[in-house]
């Protein structure tokens, strides 16, 4: 494999990953413009050229895409990317006590460490992964998705029982549009632009985006949004003591994304919920600026590239939007994803793993180099970005649908997100709702009717190991969630004493 | 019962629950076929039941708590809000008939002014530059359609 890696690197193939690498980082890092939707431009440009180069733009774009959605989480407080999500919680905390170049730093090397982690299970474990995700029920996926829902109430810092309703709502919404089975329009009231369904991109930049203007502009100047880089020095030794979180969190992503569906949010949202959990004396708390949920977040988001590539490449089965991309363009390159490519062209794995670690060497030297430089976006004074930010949340918002019906919709969002955020809700449940509730509906439904014919369906449904372990981490999520909030009454009961 | 309806979860929690009733009231429209294992109402249906279970779980200890809450909202603080978000709803009525570069500018200049912007320097290159970067950047080289 290493010798079909030296044969491939060449000249034009490390020229076009740069190119990608900087477009990534430039897509990535701009709010409303999400790397699947350039990578599907690139799709469209690149079919025409030899496949080696094609792809090795596409992973350029794709790694360091995922990992340039930390700036903007970090620097405005919007994700760039979905996968980003759980970054802003401590992110951008941290950028506003004045640490954004070591927020940024930390989100540089933990990119990285989990791109290379991802890659390399990718390469030494893509088939026995592979043959447990093939293991999977359709009830295996619903449980998957619940059980992502339960560890993102623990996100909300006040109340589990609000981050549990957000989410909730976020199924709820997940259901509005064309029933996938039946045709039928739900929840639609006669708006034909809704039977599509609510577009995921409009409510990110809704909820993340313009929330966020209306919310700071409510605050009558009091605290600055905008967060400068200083002339801080940053340890890179401080940073990397945090190792042992970054490998367990990038095994992680790269697990959860080698489960069809799960991808980038999900994988960073569990790692962060982990690293809470396991991180007992954080110098800061939580959701108020903790290096360890930056590090958890971004090596699980990256090494979800990896892991997301396993069933794509062996099964033809995505593992989250983008790997969707590159599987279609796989196709208008003559390729056949599944067992078959690695018997037909065996050397497109090795184009894809090369391609990917070049691009992790660019995240290094992107994030060291040009990151920084883009914080510039962030130290204009809130009366200019703001303005600024509004304009790109509609042009966003446009130009993943080219539909103004969009627009509105991210109007909506912002709106709700603003009313949410004021009443103490977060909105990250709601966006994870929104995403995985499409996969929950589908999976259970078609589980239940299958359940119809059985002779024992709680033995069908729970005794497999599967089924046995997600149930239980569900279970142990909620419980463990109740638990430390009746700890919490008992204290302050004791306190009041 | 007055005094327990001004606080925040209780209002919630009353507003969720009239909405999962709604939500309950028309999913049932959409069970047509008999059985329930695939019905597109199921989901529906249950999500509401869990929002319906959820809300009690907040508003009953909201109600047993004696503390007082402080006002989330204070209309003052309402008003830059409101003024942004119709700001940026004639914003897009505008865009279909004034197209992205001409309407882009005028909201630019507005919504500076209204957020406090004073230097006519600063509001004129601004809401020059930044329009025209961006119908550079997208419309141009990255083939990105603008409203």
């Amino acid at each position: 494999m290493l010798a079909d890696m030296s044969s491939i690197i060449t000249l034009p193939f490390i020229g076009v990953i740069c190119l990608g690498a900087v477009s990534g980082l430039f897509v990535g890092s701009m709010p409303g413009l999400s790397v699947t939707m350039a990578t599907a431009l690139l799709v469209s440009i690149t079919y025409t050229w030899d496949t080696n180069l094609a792809m090795g733009l596409i992973m350029g774009v794709y790694v360091v895409g995922v990992y340039s959605g930390a700036i903007t989480a970090i620097l405005i407080n919007i994700p760039g990317a979905p996968s980003s999500v759980s970054t802003t919680l401590d992110g951008y905390p941290m950028a506003k006590r004045g640490k954004a170049l070591l927020a940024l730093r930390t989100a540089t090397i933990y990119s990285f460490i989990g791109s290379v982690i991802g890659l390399i299970i990718l390469m030494v474990s893509a088939g026995p992964v592979t043959k447990l995700a093939l293991q999977f029920t359709r009830f295996d996926y619903f449980l998957l998705a619940f059980f992502g829902l339960t560890t993102i109430g623990s996100l909300t810092s006040k109340s589990y029982v609000k981050g549990l309703l957000s989410a909730a709502m976020g199924v709820f919404l997940s259901t509005v549009g064309m029933d996938s089975m039946f045709g039928i329009g739900r929840f639609t009231f006669g708006i034909t632009n809704l039977q599509r369904g609510i577009p995921i991109v409009a409510a990110l930049i809704g909820l993340f985006g313009f929330s966020e203007i209306l919310i700071q502009v409510s605050k009558k100047k009091t605290e600055s949004v905008s967060v400068a880089i200083t002339d801080e020095k940053v340890s890179t030794m401080k940073i990397l003591k945090h190792w042992p979180l970054g490998i367990y969190s990038s095994v992680l992503g790269a697990l959860i994304g080698a489960l069809p569906g799960a991808g980038g949010p999900v994988a960073a949202l569990i790692a962060y919920d982990q690293a809470k959990r396991i991180t007992k004396d954080p110098e800061v708390p939580f959701g108020e600026g903790a290096i360890e949920g930056i590090v958890a977040s971004e090596a699980a988001n990256n090494g979800c590239i990896g892991g997301a590539l396993i069933p794509m490449l062996t099964l033809a089965v995505p593992g989250d939007a983008v790997t969707a991309v590159i599987l279609s363009a796989f196709y208008i390159h003559g390729l056949r994803p599944g067992p078959l490519l690695f018997t037909q062209t065996p050397e497109m794995f090795s184009v894809i793993l090369a391609a990917g670690f070049i691009a992790c060497l660019m995240i290094l030297v992107l994030g060291y180099t040009v990151a920084p430089l883009l914080s510039k976006v962030a130290a204009v004074k809130e009366r200019h970005l703001f303005p600024i930010v509004a304009t790109l949340c509609v042009v966003g918002a446009f130009a993943t649908s080219n539909n103004f019906f969009d627009v509105w919709l991210m109007i909506g969002f912002g709106i709700l997100g603003f009313i949410m955020r004021k009443r103490e809700y977060s909105v990250a449940p709601l966006v994870l709702g929104l995403v995985l509730g499409g996969l929950m509906d589908d999976n259970f439904r078609r589980t239940m009717s299958l359940l119809q014919s059985s002779d024992s369906p709680i033995k069908d449904l729970f005794l497999s190991p599967i089924s046995m372990v997600l149930t239980l981490l569900i279970v142990f999520s909620v419980l463990s969630n109740f638990i430390s909030f009746r700890e919490l009454i008992f204290e302050r009961n004791k306190e009041k004493k | 019962m007055i005094s327990n309806l001004k606080k925040s979860k209780v209002q919630d929690g009353v507003f969720l629950i009239i909405l999962s009733g709604l939500i309950i009231k028309e999913a049932l429209n959409y069970h047509k076929y008999g059985s329930w294992a695939l019905s597109p109402s199921l989901i529906p249906i249950g999500i509401s039941c869990v929002i319906i279970l959820l809300s009690l779980a907040m508003i009953i200890p909201a109600i047993k708590s004696e503390e007082e809450e402080a006002g989330i909202f204070s209309w003052e603080a309402m008003k830059s809000p409101a003024a942004v978000i119709a700001l940026t709803v004639l914003y897009l009525a505008l865009l279909p008939i004034l197209h992205f570069l001409i309407a882009s500018c005028g909201y630019l200049v507005v919504m500076m002014m209204i957020l406090g912007e004073r230097k006519f320097l600063n509001i004129g290159l601004i809401s020059v530059v930044i329009p025209l970067s961006l119908y550079g950047l997208f419309a141009i080289l990255l083939g990105v359609r603008l409203p």
